[in-house]
């Protein structure tokens, strides 16, 4: 892992700017002018994550239309269906597994290059792993289920990340919101993610949310993995009450598992909750930071993070939740002892 | 005739995700296009037990979480092992039915005639199961309290003319407690005491462990998710009912013929010779595009054409 303590860091995407989608939906705009206003979007928000006090960043995902979509339309062997329901009003396209999956090409070079041109802190890129594109798609393919996510992972994710470490990405964020779905295959997303890490040379860390069981299935399995750190969501289930104690931050006690099971891998530490307006105080920030050191006893395995992308709030109240971890984790620091 | 039947909620239209979407002014009376196109569709495909698609229902226990008395609208909650996600009921106070819940819910007037109607509900122990029970003393009291509340909208829909009632169950199809199991079925005897044909759906789980014990059930057929519980487990088993072969997948596009479907239906028949079968999909068909939900639809039909001219 990187030797400083209490690294900032964020997940995933942000709210694309109006006037991207606006000309991203406008049909008299040229290839060229589409292109202009992705990198503008790009460069505005690795600009305003540097500016908060990020210290690890990306581009907020302003070229990616969704997480699943986008790698989705760029491997051979998938073809979408149509949309089915997240919740409520809210759908999602889910494409069809129809052949054989095939890596076609780098679908993430052109944003990795263009954030490595621009950023001055730490780069991380986010990609979509292996069980949650199996878990998210119709399987007419392969004979199970673990057939098509180790396919993921060998054909496709593996090759993604060999080249994207070739063109310099030194840490690689694996999104596997899935993960915890199906506790019963928990063997298989371990064995996914192992056989996409295994022998390069880079800084993984996997990303999982909303899992709806505290992240209790994770273990023991989770142990055997190949990961540098766990990036979760803890703030959404967590009081807004400022205080260490286990009672204030019920929402942290899956830290407790880590600590027993002997995990050495960092934390990415989710201390705001995304799927509220509300701004949180960087005091509460900096209690739950510090009852994570607390419970895991060494401040280098804490990063801080929202506790997912910040794509559903406004781009105004997104910052405005960053601002907020980047103040809490410097009172963490300071409260700490820790240099600035 | 083989008697078939379609569970739950069905999904919706391209042009009625995007009207949704951008809360369209004329979305009610979109509903009920969408909805009489769908029923048609059913009747025309052969089903003998039509169903209103649910379409405005945006979960299994939406219409009840927002009007039942004592129960309010809590956070997203995952819907058991799905990408998929439900408001959680917050029992916060007696449970009490402050009208008929389903009266502008179930499209009854769009029933055609000759065919039986058939309505889907939330089981009592599911309701109780999937809520946050901040009032009751224990789960149980919960069930019992649904099942009371189930009873009056079951006498009401079937003064409307409904003959059939299904109650969904997929935490019933979970649970592993004698105990609960039992008790759940008294639950299902007093929420079903008005219906004239009454069926329980079990799906998300295996339950050949429990099948004896739901076969107590004072139901007249019991479905089953053939995609969690396989029927080989089933062997030896005296099934007393009419057995609800959910064996069409409603969680993938891939397609089954026809002839595979009536090929499993006369394999399970063979294997458990039930007192009769309707065929149905495993569970909702929600999970999958409409396109492919209306094909296998007429898949559904189609093989009970091939059951019937073998005399199945």
């Amino acid at each position: 892992m990187i030797d400083r303590p209490l690294l900032i860091q964020e997940i995933g995407s942000v709210k694309k700017p109006e006037w991207l989608v606006s000309t991203l939906k406008n049909k008299n705009a040229t290839a060229e002018q589409k292109e202009k206003a992705r990198d503008d979007a790009a460069y505005l928000n690795i600009r305003m994550f540097e500016d908060i006090g990020l210290d690890i960043v990306y581009d907020g995902e302003a070229r990616r239309v969704e997480m699943y979509e986008y790698p989705a339309k760029n491997i051979h062997g998938m073809l979408f269906s149509g949309r089915v329901r997240s919740w409520d009003n809210r759908y999602y396209r889910k494409a069809r597994v129809i052949d054989k999956l095939q890596y076609v090409k780098c679908y993430h070079i052109d944003e990795l290059k263009f954030v490595k041109d621009h950023a001055k802190k730490i780069v991380k890129i986010p990609i979509t792993g292996p069980y949650t594109m199996a878990d998210w798609s119709y399987n007419e393919y392969y004979s199970t289920k673990e057939d098509l996510v180790m396919d993921f992972a060998k054909k496709v994710i593996r090759p993604l990340v060999k080249d994207l470490v070739a063109s310099g990405a030194q840490i690689v964020q694996i999104d596997e919101p899935a993960a915890t779905t199906h506790p019963s295959e928990m063997r298989v997303f371990v064995d996914a993610f192992n056989e996409v890490v295994k022998g390069i040379n880079a800084i993984f860390t996997c990303h999982i949310c909303y899992s709806g069981n505290n992240y209790a299935s994770l273990f023991p399995a989770a142990t055997e993995m190949k990961c540098d750190q766990f990036a979760l969501e803890f703030a959404n289930r967590d009081t807004w009450e400022l205080g260490v104690s286990d009672e204030k931050r019920i929402g942290y006690s899956a830290l407790k598992l880590f600590r027993e099971y002997g995990s050495k891998a960092g934390i990415g530490l989710g201390v705001s909750d995304v799927h509220v307006d509300k701004v949180e105080d960087p005091k509460l920030v900096r209690d739950r930071i510090l009852y994570a050191v607390k419970v895991l006893g060494d401040p280098k395995l804490v990063y801080t993070n929202p506790d997912c992308g910040l794509r559903t709030r406004s781009r105004e109240i997104a910052f405005a939740k960053l601002q907020a971890i980047a103040e809490g984790t410097v009172m963490a620091r300071k409260h700490l002892g820790i240099p600035a | 005739m083989v008697e078939s039947r379609i569970t739950g909620i069905y999904p919706r239209s391209e042009t009625l995700i995007e009207a949704t979407r951008r809360y369209d002014k004329k979305l009610p009376e979109l509903f009920v296009k969408e909805k009489r196109k769908i029923i048609a569709h059913q009747a025309k495909s052969g089903i003998t037990h039509v169903s209103d698609p649910l379409l405005d229902w945006d979960d299994m226990l939406r219409p009840f979480t927002e009007s039942l008395g004592g129960v309010e609208r809590g956070p997203l909650n995952r819907f058991y092992e799905n990408n998929t996600f439900y408001r959680q009921p917050i029992i916060k106070g007696e449970i009490s039915r402050k009208g008929p819940i389903t009266k502008d819910r179930i499209a009854l007037k769009l029933f055609p005639k000759g065919k039986k109607w058939k309505v889907d509900l939330p089981d009592p122990y599911t309701f109780a199961d999937l809520s946050d029970n901040r009032f009751y003393k224990k789960k149980e009291d919960i069930v019992f309290a649904f099942a009371e509340v189930l009873a009056e909208e079951v006498d009401w829909l079937a003064k409307q003319g409904v003959t059939s009632f299904q109650l969904n169950a997929p935490s019933l199809a979970l649970a592993n407690d004698p105990n609960t199991i039992k008790q759940a079925g008294e639950a299902i005897r007093v929420a079903l005491k008005k219906s004239s044909e009454s069926a329980v759906h079990f799906y998300f789980g295996d339950i050949s462990k429990n099948i004896d014990r739901f076969l107590d059930y004072r139901v007249d057929m019991i479905g089953i998710d053939f995609r969690s519980t396989k029927l080989e487990r089933l062997k030896g088993t005296s099934f007393t009912k009419r057995l609800g072969c959910g064996y069409v997948n409603a969680q993938n596009t891939k397609m089954e013929t026809p002839k595979e479907i009536a090929d499993f239906v006369i394999k399970a028949k063979e294997m458990l010779s039930p007192r009769s079968i309707a065929v149905m999909p495993n569970l909702d068909f929600e999970f999958i595009p409409q396109p492919f939900a209306s094909r296998k639809v007429s898949n559904i039909g189609k093989a009970c054409k091939i059951l019937e001219a073998e005399k199945i």
